[in-house]
């Protein structure tokens, strides 16, 4: 292969946060949970949106076939391999040892990845393939809420928080803050890590956790702010390259319940107006410098609000990787060539176990449902991400706008009862 | 206990916007593998539980053990393994 063609080798666990945390920092109450790092794992496959023909993408968990075909019946046809290697590494772990040795030769190869993991550039260099890969230690300070915290706040916008660094400066920020309290880890993303503090025995809870975990040597960064009245979530995205250039990739509504994702999309006309300003753009290129003064190069998402009292929020946090809304845009562009849309959409369903996206590509498909590339329809993105009992659905709805899109949404919902049974409890 | 599991199964219900599960949880269903509760929902419903029967939990010791079934979480969390 090497030497004949040449292309793209997209590959990154999406689960970077939990990599660039430091161990020693003291965290939010939380629980175990079903299936999560499997089904984080899984999320690797929605890199297929941003692969051109020819391109290769390298999963840590082989992608059903069904999904595979429906891919390609869309337009959406990268080679895809599993990469071997243990069951709890992530893929760059599996590259960066002997995991791609039965893998074809991709030497000089681009390399698109999600985010700059410790075992990325060695993976890189493994696999002989091109690509500017900044030092972990400088993606992982720049992936902090506190320096994107810094950031907001010397520049004096709107919506810094305060950061408490003993579980009594937490509780007196909360205390002091009017009504219902958001506290942040620096390293949480999409609800793990944000906790919405609603009552005094709340806080009482997460101070008791934090200050038996100081008890043993942790230290507290928690990222204090009063929950913002959002009218709307948006997420602007930008490349900065190896000369410190910056490249605009473009703007995307989110839609989020609470703290956890449930998609992105074109922004809405108003949203687009208030949006599509120098102001904002001159905001996001001072963000674009600092990563780049700090020796980030790369993707990089900041995301935003809009409040209820008309306040823009431009930056509420930076995540200098790959995102969703980046995902979305690749589709866009897809959507655009056909003079339609596209919304990626999120929702958690109970899954039993079996081929489960097969079934499912099937029912849209019998539904006249299953996107084609060519005109509107619904496309599952991701099959490891539906893990059972209750996995997430990653889908694209191509649509000429969102009441058209709203309509075949609901669809997708009758075709997942009709594959999954939608059984409250799987007996 | 059979009281105490349907207080648990109505708080299940609540959380994972499920009206179903308070008549399906059982003593015996598995919080991890019958119900998939994901992380958002895991810290809502454990802080819930707080609230509910005026406890505190110890997140530290709370287990994957702890939640293979409702039986096994009130013994965690109401009868003292889990303060």
């Amino acid at each position: 292969m090497a030497g004949e063609v040449s292309g793209t080798v997209h590959f990154g666990s999406f689960d970077a946060e939990a990599a660039w945390r430091p161990e020693d920092l003291a965290g939010l109450p939380a629980g175990p949970t079903a299936g999560g790092s499997r089904g984080r794992r899984g999320m690797d496959e929605l890199l297929a949106v941003g692969c051109a023909p020819g391109d290769l993408l390298l999963t840590a968990e082989p992608m059903e076939e069904a999904l595979v075909e429906a891919l390609s019946v869309a337009g959406i046809a990268p080679r895809v391999a599993a990469v071997p290697g243990p069951g709890d590494d992530t893929v760059e772990e599996r590259l960066a040892s002997a995991g791609g040795t039965s893998l074809p030769g991709m030497s000089g190869w681009a390399a698109a990845f999600y985010a700059v993991r410790p075992d990325t550039s060695v993976a890189v260099h493994r696999l002989g393939l091109r690509a500017a890969v900044p030092a972990v230690e400088v993606v992982a300070r720049v992936n902090s809420k506190v320096w994107s915290n810094d950031l907001v706040r010397d520049a004096g916008l709107p919506g810094a928080a305060v950061l408490a660094t003993t579980p009594g400066e937490v509780r007196r920020l909360a205390q002091d803050t009017p009504g219902d309290v958001v506290l942040k880890d620096p390293y949480g993303v999409a609800g793990r890590g944000s906790l919405r503090v609603t009552t005094p025995r709340m806080l009482d809870t997460v101070v008791r956790h934090l200050e038996r975990q100081v008890a043993r040597g942790a230290r507290v960064e928690l990222l204090v702010q009063p929950l913002f009245e959002e009218a709307s979530s948006f997420s602007t995205h930008i490349e900065v390259d190896p000369s410190g250039a910056m490249r605009w990739w473009g703007v995307q509504h989110v839609d989020n319940a609470e703290f956890a994702y449930r998609g992105s999309g074109p922004l809405p006309a108003d949203q687009h107006a208030s949006l599509d300003t120098s102001a904002h753009r001159e905001v996001i290129a001072r963000v674009g410098t600092a990563l780049a003064a700090e020796g980030y190069t790369g993707p990089a998402c900041v995301d935003g609000l809009r409040l209820r009292d008309g306040t823009l929020v431009p930056v509420l946090e930076v995540n200098a990787r790959r995102s969703m809304g980046l995902l979305n845009l690749h589709l866009d562009g897809r959507a655009r060539a056909v003079g339609l849309r596209s919304w990626l959409r999120c929702r958690t369903t109970p899954v039993r176990p079996g081929d489960t996206v097969g079934r499912l590509v099937s029912a849209l498909d019998d539904a006249k449902l299953l996107l084609r590339g060519d005109g509107p329809g619904v496309l599952p993105l991701a099959s490891g991400t539906l893990t059972p009992p209750r996995g997430r659905l990653f889908f694209a709805v191509f649509a000429p706008d969102d009441a058209t899109r709203v309509a075949l949404e609901a669809q997708v919902g009758d075709a997942l009862v009709a594959t999954a049974g939608a059984p409250s409890l799987v007996t | 206990m059979a009281e105490v599991v349907t207080r648990m199964a109505a708080l299940l219900a609540r959380v994972l916007e499920d009206p179903a599960l308070a008549q399906e949880v059982t003593a015996d269903t598995n919080l991890l593998l019958d119900l998939g509760i994901d992380s958002l929902h895991m810290i809502t419903f454990l802080l819930a539980v707080e609230e509910e029967f005026d406890v505190e939990i110890d997140f530290e010791s709370l287990d994957s053990i702890h939640l293979e079934s409702v039986k096994a979480f009130c013994h965690f969390a109401l009868d003292g393994d889990g303060r």
